[in-house]
């Protein structure tokens, strides 16, 4: 008797299959100009999405509520758990919500005040209606009445994977646990040797776990 | 009388608002005599509403709500010109019985023989499917002039001052570049965009002088229109209520210009040439993977439904 496989594409790696480049996510995210906090003008997508994993955050410069909190609490993640990431293979892009208000020195001013010049963290402005697509692309809450409201999406943040075309939803108030984990999957796909010695890991904690409490513990 | 659309004139945004300001007299709004088909209107005096704040934000920031209206109430209107909107909906069009619903936009000069004119919202296209953009000529031509009154069909129309007419018309042209740009706020679905455009171009009536009772369109608790039907069917209903509520305000076919009623079937003149809007931020060309779609309604020689 004679075996034949069910499945053909076991045990490829699945990053092969992602190319940078032709990301679906360049179809749903404006290319528009926008400029950073040092006046240098970008492409939305061409320069801070394209081939990158990026945090995706909107606030303003004069907002006294979410911003500076939402601010801070990514401030601290950075220094706690990313900062071996930020501006290698991690970014974090703000974009203001009052791009009318907002001009490229308010935004380095709030950057400033804010200890948030980081590496990774680039803070831009632009034209309201490009602004406003934006908003509506990553923020949207699918409501007439809420979604006029910029204040509802300050605090809220996309990460997108642009090689992979994956992005996720995170609440940056959420646990740190939380956020972390909303980061890594939107993670490259790891190769099948990596898989396989996380799994080999894995399973030694787990027999190491039984062997002591009679369970696997859930760290 | 000829018409020229009203999409391509060459205005910016805040080419606009500076016309805008143009446009009052400094007793009030709507100075000139025989202007209005009726009495008494936008009398009233009254700071903005919280709505109309909310919806027209965006446009407010450059130079702040107060200071806009401001300059509105104390410059004079230009002599012989007219401006009316028109709130249009019908139903029984589409597969789930409702219909194009879209507002409208137009604007007659004295001593010229063209008048403006566009619509911006949903439309059947050549298979009866709803389409969100720039309506074509023949779509809306039917609501040039009153349904009668066993229509399935609504008609609201308001005469309007010169910057209620070019606030509505910024809203109606960024809602046309969106459509045109892939750029909709809601891709997915068609009449929420729709029904946000009749919002913001409703609540953009009353912002420096309240003028319309607004229904509350916001999906709030008091938004009843919304939570009992379809999302197809809000735009219809809510011009419904709004003609109900503002009765005092519709224009009738009597009162409306000769000459503006007569364009009905004539083909629109080419449309005139843009003049860019003046932010360097947004001048750039657009990238190639930018995928400008579909609907170019205001090609004169184009296809209509």
């Amino acid at each position: 008797m004679k075996r034949r496989e069910l499945f053909t594409a076991f045990g490829q790696p699945l990053v092969k299959a992602c190319k940078p480049g032709v990301s679906r996510l360049a179809s749903l995210i404006p290319n528009t100009l926008f400029r950073t906090q040092d006046d240098k003008e970008v492409r939305f997508y061409d320069d801070l999405i394209k081939g990158r994993q990026v945090m995706v955050m909107m606030m303003y410069a004069t907002c006294e509520t979410f911003c500076p909190l939402a601010t801070k609490r990514m401030v601290d993640l950075h220094h706690e758990a990313l900062a071996d990431r930020m501006g290698k293979d991690l970014f974090m892009v703000n974009v203001s919500l009052k791009p009318d208000e907002d001009d490229p020195a308010a935004l380095k001013a709030y950057a400033e005040a804010h200890r948030a010049l980081l590496p990774g963290w680039t803070f831009v402005t632009g034209d309201a209606h490009d602004v406003e697509t934006l908003r509506y692309r990553f923020f949207t809450h699918a409501h007439i009445g809420i979604d006029l409201d910029v204040d509802q999406h300050a605090g809220l943040m996309k990460v997108i994977n642009d090689p992979i075309g994956r992005w996720f939803h995170s609440d940056v108030f959420a646990s740190t646990r939380t956020v972390l984990e909303h980061i890594r999957w939107s993670d490259p796909p790891k190769s099948l040797r990596e898989r396989k010695k996380d799994n080999a890991e894995l399973q030694r904690q787990i027999d190491s776990d039984i062997e002591t409490f009679g369970y696997h513990k859930i760290a | 009388m000829k018409r020229a659309r009203v999409w391509l004139c060459a205005l910016s945004a805040l080419v606009c608002a500076g016309v805008a300001w143009g446009a009052f007299a400094a007793e009030g709004p709507l100075a000139t005599e025989g202007a209005l088909a009726v009495e008494g209107e936008l009398t009233a005096e009254g700071e903005l509403t919280a709505e109309g704040e909310l919806a027209t934000g965006r446009a407010l920031a450059a130079g702040g709500a107060s200071e806009v209206c401001e300059r509105e109430a104390t410059s004079a209107p230009v002599e012989g010109t007219r401006h009316f909107l028109a709130l249009a909906a019908t139903q029984g069009v589409f597969y789930d019985q409702s219909g194009p619903s879209f507002v409208m936009l137009m604007k007659t000069q004295a001593g010229t023989d063209e008048v403006e004119m566009g619509a911006v919202g949903i439309y059947a296209d050549d298979k009866k499917r709803p389409v969100f953009g720039a309506v074509p000529w023949r779509a809306y031509d039917p609501f040039l002039h009153e349904p009668g009154k066993k229509s399935a069909s609504v008609l609201l129309r308001l005469e309007i001052t010169e910057p209620q007419y070019e606030r509505v018309l910024h809203i109606l042209r960024d809602w046309e570049r969106r459509a045109r740009d892939n750029e909709l706020l809601y891709p997915n679905e068609l009449h929420m965009n729709n029904i946000l455009l009749v919002k913001q171009a409703t609540e953009a009536l009353n912002r420096c002088k309240p003028m319309l009772d607004l229904y509350p369109l916001d999906w709030g608790p008091n938004d009843d229109i919304s939570e009992n039907n379809a999302r197809s069917q809000v735009a219809l209903l809510v011009f419904e209520e709004l003609k109900r509520r503002n009765t005092q305000w519709h224009v009738p076919d009597s009162a409306m210009p000769a000459g503006l009623m007569q364009v009905r079937g004539s083909r629109p003149l080419a449309a005139r040439e843009v003049v860019p809007e003046k932010k360097d931020i947004a001048t750039a060309p657009r990238p190639a993977h930018e995928h400008h779609q579909h609907h170019h309604m205001h090609d004169a020689a184009g296809p209509t439904p």
